[in-house]
């Protein structure tokens, strides 16, 4: 599915000057100051906005969305370090032709997307339209705007089927992935007004509908399985009640439930009437609509005498008049088919990946790619600038980042390669992802791993495999819920083995201290390494490779390696939950890196 | 004599200018209006009228080629044509004069210099003209035929380019290039070539007879095209076209109030640019919005008259007016057409019709209309005893939202299709029907099915009464439903019933075609009476309300 060229920006700007109109129609606002939580082994060095995917960094694709529909700024929300990156990325200055008004967020602070927008409300002058800086999509943005449009709704977003991944997902194994809370979103029958809106997370015992939103619409269609694309279309009057309501943090967790709750609540459609009645309460009303969000437009009389004499219902079955004589309306844009990804998972990561060539009319290899005539790259493929591809190789439905180095005889298929990489002689590189400046070694063979930012695979690796594991920690006096992924990439030049750990624990409150019986023994044992921690883990399972403590305020990973003449590669991260992570070591010969979250150790 | 029959072509060329007096073109008659004073071409149309009307009862009995030929308002009668002779001849030539004719007052502007600039164009144009229509009949057909015929052979020939109002010459694809080519036009020039306004995509498929109207497929939208933060259409008119389109606003009342609205809206944001005049620039700024809402769904006549009196009061507009002061006129001026026009207008028609209603009587009225709900209601608060009779037709189920309307009010009614109107006749005492229009030649423009509706009440004995307002009197002349209409969206005339859609997929049947009518007209023999705000009258009386309504303004 291809999308048309670029037409309407040309000249777009003197046309404001020539006619002299002052009226926007919309303002774009693109979110990229998110931090990418789910997904933190890709974006512990580059943030998220600037993942590459198809060799453009992420942020480029909703702003190119915007572009292509024919916006000629927005204001970008992002943080310092991104808007340095975005500078310096010569993609972003060559692609995105309109203008661009950056505005820097703290970075560490808990500032929520709601939070972002009030920071932001001097800019906003008239409806807004968010998008997150992780959307990919083709989708006709005008649907989504149309019904804004149409129905003078306060708020209309885009949602999209939930696709499945097919693609393995390095470090995953097994159909662990429930851990996404399900949405359960209510529609009326034209599927487009949005009418409910419940997670999974919040319901204790049922799905309960209130009877105000029953009795308007005895007809409601409760859909799950659906993604919501964080794009919003928001009436200016939103961002003011923001403004005044400082307890709403987060667009999509606290305003557009409370947005989609409101509009069968009692008060906004009777505050009118009461306006209307008396003049005089007006300033009552004033004084106590300060976290009430006032809907109206201009000459609202006259709107109402049309939408009187207009011969249209929204609705039958009832008395009312359309609408309901609700001035606040909430409607969704489900798409069907089409394209749309939030990539805030590595397994989204990898789909889009896959799909965004299909976005974009560019040649797969870039021009100043140096290709090597005897190679082999797919049409599926996508070769970068400057990149060097040497003989002898063959490269199929995978990505290969700017500036990358193969060499001869390797073999990369269904992977994504990043930044200036290196690939040595005679690797074989399946179905994984090497994050930017890591140097795979001579003749590594990689199945369904992830390599960390600038890591190095070691040469002579003749039998390089993966091991996926699964290791549930169980642990003590934690209530919450807890799941950390930490990836570890062993190089042992031993027995030569590349290992790829990924353990998925989650930790509850358990009586006894032990790691659950599913971890793969086998994954262990080649490692050699004797592990060894404090608090958890059971002598039972000493051969596994390492060891995690997780606490919520305090996580421990003590690893003592007992093993000699190994190197070690450790690649840790927790969750924001985790606040201490400790690694100690009482290795004295090995080379160890220890790579966690905040931290970049070298012992 | 080759000068005078030159002349002669173009003078019925500039008449066919001022025949096209229907919603969607007034360019001619803007243009006209700048060029020779606007009284004059009232008066010509005037004229016009009344030859119209004259040819078609002579026409009527030819042909259908011959009817749709008639009902674009042709013009082939040499007879006819050599009728408003001396006075289009002056025009013509040298001072833009009415002269004669019923134009009782009218400060004639025979003050102008002789030669004005506008005048010198008229001439320049009517020359280019003449060669042109010389040229078409020499090639088109070399005539056997004498000086006369061969003229009207030119002027036939001229006619699908001059005469017939775009929209219902869509099957031209020459015709379609030139609204593209205008879309282009009224665009500010020096702009780029992509913020013109689109061409909105036809459906693909049509039935035969109505090849020659736009049909478009409201899962299409205009808006589709266009960039989205919409930078060549104000806000307010893409919302409006959106509704239009998507049937938000529906009926003539509401689409004017709301296009009124839109209107208020878009002057509010004005300002003029620099080296401008505020008359002519709002004007042309107005025109491709005006174009975008035709393309969303062709204007009602209703919507064609409020947009006629808003350019007016633009153009009226004196150029050392402020500003500010010029867009609080203007925005006064609509707020008392809306005022005036549609609200007080509908109160003074629903006093006169609450005179006919009398304790007792079963109402038919047939889908929604807003006009005859309001009198309903006013009759019921007037105390009368009355029943009413709903009367809906597929595919829109317009009378459901009467029916919700009237009950809620708590008027009994009783809810048939419009396949049971023999069945409930009988027991039926009057017919109220609203009108799309009301045209010049006494019929009425209205739903389709309005007709059907007057004709059984006809055959029953049952007085049908149409309440109209009069700023809905429309000057096209029309006697059949084929020549303009509007076809919605096919696609709305499929059912799902039960999950289950057998029309799924009617496109892939050759034999089949979807015809979904918007209106239809009613022959002024089975209207026995029009309520509208300046009295009763029979719909004959169209045009003298027209006539007053012209020399008003």
């Amino acid at each position: 599915m291809r999308l048309p060229p670029l037409s309407y920006r040309d000249s777009r700007s003197s046309w404001t000057k020539n006619t002299g109109t002052d009226t926007m129609e919309l303002q774009a606002v693109l979110m990229a100051a998110g931090g990418g939580s789910r997904m933190t082994d890709l974006t512990y060095n580059t943030p998220k906005p600037m993942l590459p995917v198809g060799n453009k960094p992420l942020m480029w694709y909703p702003l190119n969305l915007l572009e292509r529909v024919g916006f000629e700024e927005v204001i970008v929300i992002t943080t310092k370090e991104v808007q340095k990156m975005m500078s310096t990325d010569s993609k972003m200055k060559r692609d995105i032709k309109m203008k661009m008004e950056v505005v820097c967020v703290p970075e560490d602070g808990d500032m929520g997307t709601a939070d972002a927008l009030r920071h932001i409300q001097q800019k906003i002058k008239t409806d807004i339209l968010v998008v997150s800086c992780d959307l990919i999509t083709d989708v006709a943005l005008h649907e989504v705007v149309d019904l804004f449009r149409a129905h003078n709704a306060t708020l209309a977003m885009l949602m999209s089927k939930a696709h499945e991944f097919t693609e393995t997902v390095p470090g995953q194994k097994g159909k662990k992935r429930t851990a996404e809370q399900r949405d359960f979103v209510g529609v009326d029958e034209s599927g487009k007004r949005l009418l409910f809106m419940a997670n999974e997370a919040d319901l204790e015992d049922g799905l309960s509908v209130r009877k105000s939103i029953i009795r308007k619409h005895p007809r409601m269609h409760i859909k799950t399985g659906l993604v919501d694309a964080h794009l919003y279309c928001l009436k200016k009057a939103v961002v003011d009640f923001l403004t005044e309501n400082k307890s709403i943090s987060s667009i999509r967790g606290e305003l557009v439930p409370y947005l989609v709750r409101k509009q069968f609540s009692k008060t906004t459609n009777s505050q009118k009437v009461k306006e209307d009645l008396e003049d005089q309460t007006q300033k009552k009303n004033d004084c106590s609509t300060n976290h009430e969000l006032l809907i109206s437009s201009r000459d609202e009389p006259l709107l109402q005498l049309a939408q009187e004499r207009s011969c249209w219902n929204d609705h039958r079955g009832d008395m009312s008049e359309a609408y309901h004589g609700g001035k606040l309306r909430c409607y969704v844009h489900i798409m069907e088919q089409g394209l749309c990804y939030r990539v805030n998972t590595l397994a989204a990561y990898i789909e889009a990946n896959r799909q965004a060539p299909k976005l974009f009319e560019e040649p797969p290899v870039h021009p100043s790619a140096i290709i090597s005539e005897r190679c082999q790259v797919g049409s599926d493929s996508i070769i970068g600038e400057r990149c060097q591809i040497a003989e002898k190789t063959s490269i199929k439905r995978s990505t290969i980042g700017i500036s990358s180095n193969v060499k001869e005889k390797v073999k990369v298929t269904n992977s994504i390669v990043m930044h200036s990489v290196t690939i040595e002689e005679g690797c074989n590189i399946q179905g994984s992802v090497i994050c930017s400046n890591a140097i795979i070694g001579r003749g590594a063979d990689l199945k369904y791993c992830l390599v960390g930012n600038g890591q190095r695979i070691e040469p002579e690796a003749p039998c390089a495999s993966l091991w996926l594991t699964q290791i549930r920690v169980s642990a003590v006096c934690v209530r919450v819920c807890v799941c950390v992924f930490v990836f570890f990439y062993v190089c042992v030049r031993a027995c030569a083995c590349v290992c790829v750990h990924y353990i998925d624990g989650e930790v509850r409150e358990h009586g006894q201290n032990r790691t659950t019986r599913n971890s793969t023994a086998a994954a262990c044992s080649h490692t050699h390494t004797h592990t060894h921690t404090r608090t958890l883990l059971t002598r039972e399972h000493s051969h596994a490779p390492f060891v995690l403590s997780f606490h919520t305020t305090v996580a421990k990973l003590i690893l003592s390696n007992r093993f000699l003449h190994t190197k070690t590669c450790l690649c840790g991260w927790n969750t924001a939950l985790c606040h201490h992570l400790f690694w100690i070591s009482t290795a004295e010969r090995t080379n160890e890196v220890i790579v966690g979250t905040d931290q970049l150790m070298e012992i | 004599m080759l000068l005078q029959q030159q002349r002669k072509r173009s003078r019925i060329v500039k008449m066919a200018d001022s025949g096209v007096t229907d919603g969607n073109e007034k360019k001619g008659d803007i243009e006209r209006a700048k060029n020779e004073g606007k009284e004059l071409t009232k008066e010509e149309k005037q004229r016009l009228r009344k030859e119209k009307k004259q040819q078609k009862k002579s026409k009527e009995k030819k042909d259908d080629k011959a009817i749709q030929e008639s009902g674009k308002e042709t013009k082939g009668d040499s007879s006819a044509v050599s009728a408003p002779q001396p006075s289009t001849q002056s025009t013509a030539q040298k001072v833009p004069a009415p002269v004669s004719v019923p134009a009782p007052e009218a400060p004639t502007p025979a003050e102008k210099p002789p030669k004005s600039k506008a005048e010198l164009k008229a001439e320049r144009r009517a020359r280019q003209e003449a060669e042109r229509a010389s040229k078409q009949s020499k090639k088109g057909d070399p005539g056997p035929q004498g000086a006369v015929s061969k003229s009207k052979a030119a002027t036939n020939e001229l006619q699908p380019v001059k005469r017939l109002p775009e929209h219902i010459q869509v099957d031209n694809p020459d015709v379609l290039k030139k609204l593209a080519k205008k879309l282009e036009r009224q665009q500010t020039p020096g702009q780029n070539s992509a913020k013109k306004i689109p061409l909105r995509l036809d459906y693909g498929y049509k039935v035969s007879l109505f090849s020659h109207l736009h049909q478009y497929s409201r899962k299409a939208p205009l808006t589709q095209q266009l960039s989205i933060p919409s930078t060549v259409i104000h806000p307010a008119i893409v919302r409006l076209g959106l509704q239009y389109s998507q049937g938000i606003v529906a009926g003539s009342n509401a689409r004017s109030i709301a296009l009124l609205h839109a209107f208020k809206q878009v002057i509010r944001d004005y300002t003029t640019p620099p080296n401008e005049e505020l008359s002519r620039d709002l004007v042309n700024r107005l025109k491709p919005y005006i174009s975008f809402l035709n393309q969303c769904r062709p204007l009602s006549a209703s919507m064609g008259n409020a947009i006629k009196y808003v350019k007016k009061e633009i153009s009226n507009i004196p150029s050392q007016c402020k500003e500010e002061e010029a867009k609080r006129k203007l925005l006064f001026c609509i707020e008392w057409y809306i005022k005036e026009k549609i609200i007080l207008a509908a109160k003074a028609i629903a006093e006169s019709s609450i005179e006919k209603i009398s304790d007792g009587d079963v109402i038919l009225i047939y889908g929604c209309s807003s006009l005859v709900n309001h009198i309903l209601c006013e009759a019921l608060e007037k105390n009368r005893k009355f029943r009413v009779i709903v009367v809906d037709s597929r595919p829109r189920l317009e009378g459901r939202e009467a029916l919700r309307r009237l009950v809620q009010r708590g008027i009994s009614c009783t809810y048939v299709l419009i396949s049971a109107v023999s069945y409930i006749l009988p027991e039926v005492s009057k017919v109220f029907l609203g009108a799309h229009a009301l045209l010049a030649n006494g019929y009425v423009m209205s739903r389709v099915g309005t007709s059907q509706i007057a004709l059984v009440a006809k055959a029953f004995n049952v007085p049908v009464l149409v309440c109209c307002e009069t700023y809905k009197f429309c000057e096209r002349v029309q006697t059949d439903s084929f020549v303009s209409n509007e076809l919605d969206d096919p696609d709305d005339l499929i059912v799902t019933r039960n999950g289950q859609t057998h029309l799924e997929h009617w496109q892939q049947e050759p034999p089949l075609g979807l015809l979904n009518l918007v209106y239809d007209v009613t022959p002024p023999d089975f209207v026995d009476l029009v309520i509208t705000e300046l009295g009763m009258i029979p719909c004959t009386s169209v045009p003298v309300v027209l006539r007053v309504k012209n020399v008003d303004q």
